[in-house]
């Protein structure tokens, strides 16, 4: 969550107006990472550093809607979780993953250092 | 688990989320299948086997595409020697698809490997069935021809003898 007490990816999902099907999607990707780990995602995780620290969730739930890419780390408490740190914001229609990364890396570091910031809270 | 089951089960009441669940569900159980049936076989060697290109099998093993052809599939399911099994599925079923989504669930055995068709399956098979005629053999030898004919059981046990024992056959003089 942000300063506000804001889950971040909740606010980034408001602004960028995702509809409900693109938010459902979303949510399946994220079950289906819990059951099987990223291998039963192909497609959808890439690296977006050099250091492979940052991932996005590409997801297409919309054949003329944006790709939404929400970016997150492993762990940063144990290496059984994934913690979503923030989404992509959209320029000329696009949602790029790379623009994202100095805040994702703030929260991180938010969150490391106060882990209370986190919340388990489903998104669709 | 529960707390999924429980999450589920309120979302699905909306009629819109439960399908895009199924479809989505759907899209990725395709693409994490192509993928893991792929093994160390190459995208473009996958494509040579069912007559399409590299940048096809691609998109197939994304699970955000959703544009894939029911013959496409059936091209795949012969080039990985297996068979393609569609069907209608309850929304319950749902639940425990998601909870095992994993590679270790999506993998399958190519015909050569089924044990259903292997060697020593029916080896074994065989086995049972001699043991089976054997034991047959004994119960008919107390018995009279007519007996025999007169009694569904028992012709049924002759038949049997007779199909399925080798070599010396024990109910050889049993044949009417």
């Amino acid at each position: 969550v942000d300063d506000d007490g804001q889950n971040v990816i909740r606010r980034w999902l408001a602004e960028t107006g995702a509809s409900t099907r693109q938010r459902t999607v979303l949510q399946l990707q994220i079950t289906l990472f819990e059951s099987g780990g990223p291998e039963v995602l192909p497609g959808s995780i890439v690296a977006v550093d050099d250091k492979e620290e940052f991932h996005a969730m590409k997801v297409k739930a919309e054949k003329n809607a944006a790709t939404l890419t929400p970016v997150f780390c492993y762990g940063p408490f144990s290496d059984s979780e994934i913690t979503f740190l923030a989404g992509a914001p959209i320029h000329n229609g696009l949602l790029k993953a790379r623009d994202i990364l100095p805040v994702a890396r703030y929260n991180r570091e938010t969150l490391v250092a106060f882990s209370t910031r986190r919340r388990r809270e489903r998104i669709g | 688990v529960n707390e999924l089951v429980d999450e589920l089960r309120e979302s699905f009441k909306d009629e819109d989320v439960r399908y895009t669940y199924a479809e989505g569900f759907l899209n990725a159980f395709i693409a994490a299948q192509i993928k893991t049936l792929r093994g160390d076989m190459s995208q473009q060697e996958l494509a040579d086997l069912v007559g399409t290109k590299q940048s096809g099998i691609s998109r197939l093993e994304n699970v955000n595409y959703s544009a894939w052809k029911v013959e496409t599939l059936r091209k795949l399911a012969r080039a990985f020697h297996l068979r393609l099994r569609i069907s209608f599925e309850e929304f319950g079923t749902l639940i425990p698809d998601i909870e095992n989504f994993n590679t270790a669930n999506l993998s399958r055995r190519r015909f050569e490997d089924d044990p259903a068709f292997g060697e020593e399956s029916q080896m074994e098979k065989a086995k049972e069935r001699e043991t089976m005629a054997a034991q047959y053999s004994t119960v008919l030898r107390a018995r009279t021809k007519e007996q025999i004919e007169g009694d569904a059981m028992l012709r049924h046990m002759r038949d049997y003898v007779c199909r399925y024992t080798s070599g010396v056959n024990p109910g050889a003089d049993l044949v009417a």
